[in-house]
């Protein structure tokens, strides 16, 4: 996508209000950020949505590999569209294995995050640069935060007890 | 106001037999309305009318009785449109082709919910007596509407903090990955259609609202069946009867036939015994196709009787809270399983009840919040959750009141 075409819409906002976030606003959403996170997983987890969660995550898979075919050109697309095939008929099993031999990972095989994260830098190598330094910056503010909240005494716990029947 | 949904494995004559359904209640001086999730023409088929035309309103097939066919593009632009474009644009940014892109965003199962934000506006015009809905094949959708309130806790807790950090972050995490972050809109967009869905939720399971579920005496069909019994009561709908189609006439069978009917009286037998409190309601496999309004409204005279078509049969209620005491207890319906079958559990505000394959999240109603369960008792049909209030949180309360 380059400059001269019109620019989308969610660009629109760019020219005007664009600037860096005020770091102190940085640190507490990072803050809020991280019980976010930590929620999330845990909601997820034990309302049974994993599965759907997980389909969403190989819905995504899909979609961002089939994207890193398109943007990679037609050089390799015949062996991408094998590898996409292959998804399509074992909706089962996680699209990322199909291919993991392929790019050199970084991060855990599970999360969505690190798949998230994967997938992005299968889609663009400038991109990527860019993922890292973002990281570096919101880990830094994430991990302050993480000592704050540590401090503080955590969230109550989430946790479903479970209930015996009789 | 009454609701009738009919359900159903493929083929075995949901579409017959709620538009025949319709069909007598209109006979009957009922203004009904009968339409249809599935995206096919078959509603229109079985009644006998020229395909529907796209956007056309209720069409009248006879006196009282109306049909739609229901034109899922336009809500589809205002439900999902503004979270497409957002995916849409995603995938643009990444250089995915934009025909590739509009096929990859398309939403599985998103037609049929559509459809239900149709009917749900159709109730809420107050225009009509009785109103038909003829669904699709797996009752994976009405379970789909049980989403909004397991998404509660998150909407209500998450979701707004969500929101904020996204709106601070939206800057940064744009410039680094090269991948527009959803706008204002789009949230908006999500916001509107949980609410959406959470409204046809409450509007089905209303007291008023019922599902008929649709077998053929064959164990196969009807194993389907009991499956989707149980998981719908407990999602909280309430099954009120069960249609069973395509029963073969005893009189003058060859050989072949004999074992048929022989096999289908061993499994009618099974369907009256299993299904109970249920009404069971028997249709005779017809020596043709039940088409129009007149045959498909004799086939549904054949079928309920004497008994009163649209009337909601007594059935065990699909989720209860009484007093007992200082006490609660909360009862949810859950036919068809085993103790061992079912797994509960206690988050918060919540109350997490598996079975089999199926998990509900239940919003526990205020009064239950403040309580510590004290115990849980499964007996055939219904698992019962006793709730103790806890004075440390009643006291709180008081305090705060
Ligand atoms: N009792 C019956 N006697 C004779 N034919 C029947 C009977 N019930 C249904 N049929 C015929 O069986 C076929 C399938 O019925 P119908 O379309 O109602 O099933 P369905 O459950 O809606 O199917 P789908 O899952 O495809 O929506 C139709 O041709 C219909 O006319
Ligand atoms: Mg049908």
């Amino acid at each position: 996508m380059s400059d001269s075409e019109h620019p989308p819409w969610w660009h629109a906002d760019a020219e005007g209000s664009d600037e860096q976030p005020n770091p102190g606003d940085v640190g507490t959403a990072a803050q809020e950020a991280v019980k976010l996170a930590a929620s999330v997983v845990q909601w997820a987890e034990q309302s049974g949505l994993n599965d759907t969660l997980r389909g969403i995550a190989e819905q995504a898979t899909v979609t961002m590999r089939t994207a890193a075919r398109t943007a990679s050109g037609a050089a390799a697309s015949a062996d991408v569209d094998d590898e996409v095939d292959v998804v399509f008929e074992e909706p089962g099993e996680p699209p990322h294995t199909a291919a993991s031999g392929e790019h050199q990972r970084t991060t855990c095989d599970t999360c969505p995050i690190c798949q998230g994260v994967d997938l992005l830098k299968t889609v663009s190598p400038e991109a990527a640069n860019g993922i890292t330094e973002a990281l570096a910056a919101v880990t830094a503010a994430v991990k302050q935060a993480v000592d704050g909240l540590a401090a503080s005494g955590s969230e109550s716990s989430t946790k479903v007890e479970h209930i015996d029947i009789d | 106001m009454r609701v009738m949904l009919f359900t159903g494995k493929g083929g075995v004559g949901k579409t017959t037999l709620a538009a025949g359904t319709a069909a007598l209640a209109a006979r009957d001086g009922n203004r009904t309305l009968v339409l249809s999730t599935d995206p096919a023409h078959s509603l229109a088929d079985a009644l006998g009318l020229a395909e529907p035309e796209l956007g056309q309103g209720p069409i009248e097939v006879a006196e009282n009785l109306w049909s739609l066919h229901v034109d899922v593009r336009d809500r589809f632009a205002r439900a999902w449109g503004e979270i497409q474009q957002y995916l849409l644009d995603v995938l643009d940014s990444a250089g995915v082709d934009p025909m590739e892109a509009e096929e990859l965003t398309v939403l599985p199962g998103a037609e049929e919910v559509l459809a239900l934000l149709e009917v749900r506006d159709r109730v809420r015009s107050g225009e009509w007596d009785v109103v038909v809905v003829d669904c699709a094949p797996t009752a994976e959708t009405l379970r789909l509407l049980a989403l909004p309130d397991a998404l509660r806790w998150y909407m209500d807790r998450i979701w707004p903090t969500e929101r904020r950090v996204l709106g601070v972050l939206r800057p940064i995490l744009r410039r680094a990955s090269g991948v527009p972050m959803p706008r204002d809109q789009v949230l908006d967009a999500i916001e509107s259609l949980h609410a959406d869905l959470a409204d046809v939720r409450a509007i089905l399971t209303e007291p008023t609202s019922s599902v008929r579920l649709v077998t053929t005496p064959e164990a196969v069909v009807f194993a389907e069946a009991r499956r989707t019994l149980t998981s719908l009561s407990l999602y909280g709908y309430r099954v009120d009867g069960v249609l069973v189609n395509r029963i073969f006439p005893v009189t003058g069978a060859d050989d072949w036939r004999a074992k048929w009917i022989a096999s289908q009286a061993v499994q009618l037998a099974r369907i009256e015994s299993d299904c109970d409190p249920l009404r069971v309601w028997r249709a005779g496999y017809q020596a043709a196709e039940p088409v129009g309004p007149e045959a498909l409204a004799q086939l549904a005279a054949d079928v309920y009787g004497q008994d009163d078509p649209i009337a909601v049969v007594e059935t065990p209620e699909p989720l209860t809270v009484r007093r007992v005491g200082e006490d609660f207890e909360l009862s949810i319906a859950l036919p068809l399983v085993a103790k061992g079958d079912v797994d509960l559990g206690r988050r918060l505000d919540e109350l997490v009840v598996t079975v089999g394959p199926h998990r509900r999240v239940l919003s526990l109603p205020s009064a239950l919040r403040r309580c510590t369960v004290s115990g849980a008792h499964f007996e055939p049909g219904r698992l019962l959750v006793m709730f103790t209030p806890d004075p440390a949180q009643w006291r709180r309360e008081d305090k705060s009141s």
